[in-house]
């Protein structure tokens, strides 16, 4: 028995007069990650632990955790209750609340950095990061490695995106993942006209197997950064907290001069922050830079006790247990189908893909869609995430739906698995 | 966004007056006028499209210029002037075959005159007699769009961005049983196969007719479509979403 969506279809069908796109950005079937969007719910009635119901009163396993804000668990008791207490005592006032000062204080500590800003969103920290590079260093352009994501401000985008201008990209400069050379040379051709370099500690873009730096990639951007006068900012919004709590260039052996927070901050109340080197303080106090929001108190008592109750339950090496266990049943499975299942990325933030010979990722995607139908949430082409509330028990459970998926995918592919 | 005539010129020549090809095939009146020439016209555009327009025994083709002896041979001295053409606004050169130029497109009631005036006003009319006719507008702006993504993707400043994004293989783009088309990349270049070829990457189907309609008339969001399953996608996402951006750009050019 697979899942029916007719609720979420109505409510789709409402959506798309109102709102553009029905459900637009990244949570939105249009953004390629939910293929065929037949298979998927659009709308979600209520979410706990590492569950969630939609509107069809269909159960699903969430493996996309909100896109990464669910890291504690939704509606988790601990993180709720300091964000209801904080309701009680004001949330968006005249003054800043003090839970600010201890925020920073907790933030800074755990992610051994010096000073922390907060904002909303991640495209928000990583736009003031930029920024304060430009501004510290007086000069302009940009290092992306190629496959980047970086937020959707025009700075982020390419000629062709709508919205952005060729001269909102004039400024960026292009270089592949774990090239070190490559990157000598741009910064060579470049020279004294560098702000900064940009990069997630590991290639975790969407649609491509997610790659691991090689040994001292890292150094050595750090060391050419440092040598060159360019700031190293790590875009740390996806992958912060689920491998390492001190922040993932500490997890890779080095250090960020400007690193960026967001999904996981809070468990899902609504802060991001970028943390940074004594030296860029200063910097960042001179840009101008601010939000009606961006000092509500309520976020910041809900990662309080967020960031506590990651360091209480040793966070990561949970997450990488669970991913472990995950994709080693996944993998078990595949392998006495004969599909060849290729998991990438680390485990507590795994990347799935069944390849193919024709590059089309159709073998893919109907697995996938045969996954959801069942009650297991996972996307198409991006990476997936655990939780502190996801119990062995569920992952069992999942690993039981993904495998009954792969043999129905297996049985509908018999000119391939005689 | 600014017009740049080379791409515009492009897009008439392999968008639209491509779209003879199918035009011919689909209605009956227009399928006559074709068999009436045995015809290759070749149509130079300096610092534009150099191709060749062929009539057989009542089919059309539009490729590009490959050396054979042709039948009339018009000369444009640059895009604009073409573009002209197009709009009826000015004539070509000949170069060879002035009285068969003459013949084959000199006046109202010549026979690729004809053949372009009707299928323009198809594919521009509001208001439809029947469903029938509806349908065939829709049809024929699909593979016009169709087309018109391969040309302005190669030639817009702004579109060959996305298009040297598009990895090499094929997209097939549809209406559901009704028509499909088939966008091949291969050495740095798009060009269009105006059926649904094995083998593709990537894939988008409109639902229905109506929806197609809908949609390449930009009355209807595609996102919201995506969303409701009204506009089928599937396969590699990456080319389907640079294509989509190449998309975005060609209703400036087919207008």
């Amino acid at each position: 028995m697979t899942y029916k969506y007719p609720n979420n279809v109505e409510m789709m069908n409402r959506a798309g007069k109102v709102i553009p796109s029905g459900v637009y950005g990244h949570l939105g079937p249009a953004e390629g990650c939910m293929i065929p969007s037949s298979a998927y719910p659009f709308f979600v009635s209520k979410a706990k632990g590492s569950e969630m119901w939609d509107v069809d009163g269909n159960r699903f396993i969430d493996y996309m955790c909100g896109y990464g804000p669910n890291v504690s668990g939704y509606c988790d008791p601990d993180v709720d209750s300091a964000a209801l207490e904080q309701i009680k005592k004001g949330n968006c006032t005249t003054l800043p609340s003090h839970v600010m000062v201890e925020f920073a204080e907790l933030l800074t500590a755990t992610v051994k950095k010096d000073w922390a800003f907060f904002c909303k969103n991640g495209g928000d920290v990583t736009s003031f990061a930029i920024m304060i590079s430009r501004y510290y260093t007086g000069k302009k352009k940009i290092i992306f490695v190629n496959n980047y994501y970086h937020g959707v401000a025009p700075w982020t985008q390419k000629p062709d995106t709508p919205g952005t201008l060729i001269d909102d990209c004039k400024n960026s400069l292009y270089v592949d993942f774990n090239d070190l050379e490559g990157l000598k040379k741009v910064i060579e051709e470049n020279k004294d006209d560098i702000a900064c370099f940009i990069g997630t500690p590991y290639m975790h873009g969407n649609f491509v197997d997610n790659v691991l730096p090689k040994e001292g990639y890292w150094q050595g951007v750090r060391k050419l950064c440092t040598d060159n006068g360019i700031i190293l900012i790590i875009d740390d919004i996806r992958a912060g907290f689920r491998l390492s709590l001190a922040g993932s260039d500490n997890y890779f052996g080095f250090e960020a001069d400007l690193i960026t927070f967001c999904k996981a901050l809070a468990n899902g109340y609504n802060v991001s922050a970028l943390c940074g080197k004594e030296f860029l303080k200063s910097a960042a106090s001179t840009v101008p830079y601010t939000g009606s929001y961006w000092m509500s108190a309520v976020p910041f008592a809900a990662g309080i006790a967020n960031i506590n109750k990651l360091i209480a339950n040793d966070a990561p090496a949970y997450f990488k247990a669970m991913g472990e266990r995950l994709t080693s049943g996944l993998l078990k499975t595949a392998n006495e189908l004969n599909v060849p299942l290729i998991v990438s990325g680390p485990p507590a933030l795994f990347y799935l893909r069944i390849a193919d010979t024709d590059g089309s990722f159709l073998h893919h995607q109907e697995w996938i869609a045969e996954c959801v139908k069942r009650g297991v949430f996972i996307t198409n082409h991006h990476n997936h995430f655990t939780n502190l509330s996801l119990t062995p028990e569920l992952v069992d459970e999942t690993i039981e739906i993904c495998s009954e998926a792969m043999s129905v995918y297996v049985k509908n592919h018999p000119e391939i698995y005689r | 966004m600014a017009v740049d005539n080379k791409t515009l010129a492009f897009v008439n020549f392999y968008a639209a007056i491509g779209t003879l090809e199918k035009f011919v095939e689909y209605d009956e009146e227009a399928k006559e006028i074709a068999k009436s020439q045995n015809v290759t016209v070749r149509f130079h555009v300096k610092g534009g499209p150099d191709g060749l327009v062929i009539f057989k025994d009542g089919k059309v083709s539009v490729i590009p210029y490959d050396q054979r002896r042709v039948n009339i041979h018009l000369y444009c001295p640059s895009p604009e002037n073409f573009n002209k053409v197009v709009d009826g606004t000015a004539m070509p050169i000949p170069v060879k075959g002035l009285f068969k130029t003459l013949k084959f497109m000199g006046s109202k009631t010549s026979p690729f005159t004809r053949l372009t005036d009707k299928m323009s006003a198809i594919m521009r009319a509001k208001e439809f007699s029947s469903k029938e006719e509806r349908d065939l507008c829709t049809i024929l702006s699909f593979y016009a769009m169709a087309a018109g993504i391969c040309e302005v993707g190669n030639h817009d400043e702004i579109a060959s961005y996305a298009m040297n994004r598009v990895l090499d293989g094929k997209i097939v783009l549809g209406i559901k049983d009704v028509c499909y088309a088939t966008i091949i990349k291969k050495n740095g270049a798009l060009s269009v196969v105006r059926e649904g070829l094995e083998g593709g990457r990537a894939f988008m189907t409109f639902g229905d007719i109506d929806i197609a309609k809908g949609l390449i008339d930009g009355e209807l969001d595609s996102m919201a479509c995506v969303s409701s399953g009204k506009l089928e996608t599937c396969g590699h996402m990456l080319m389907l979403e640079n294509i989509n951006k190449i998309l975005n750009i060609v209703p400036k050019y087919l207008q």
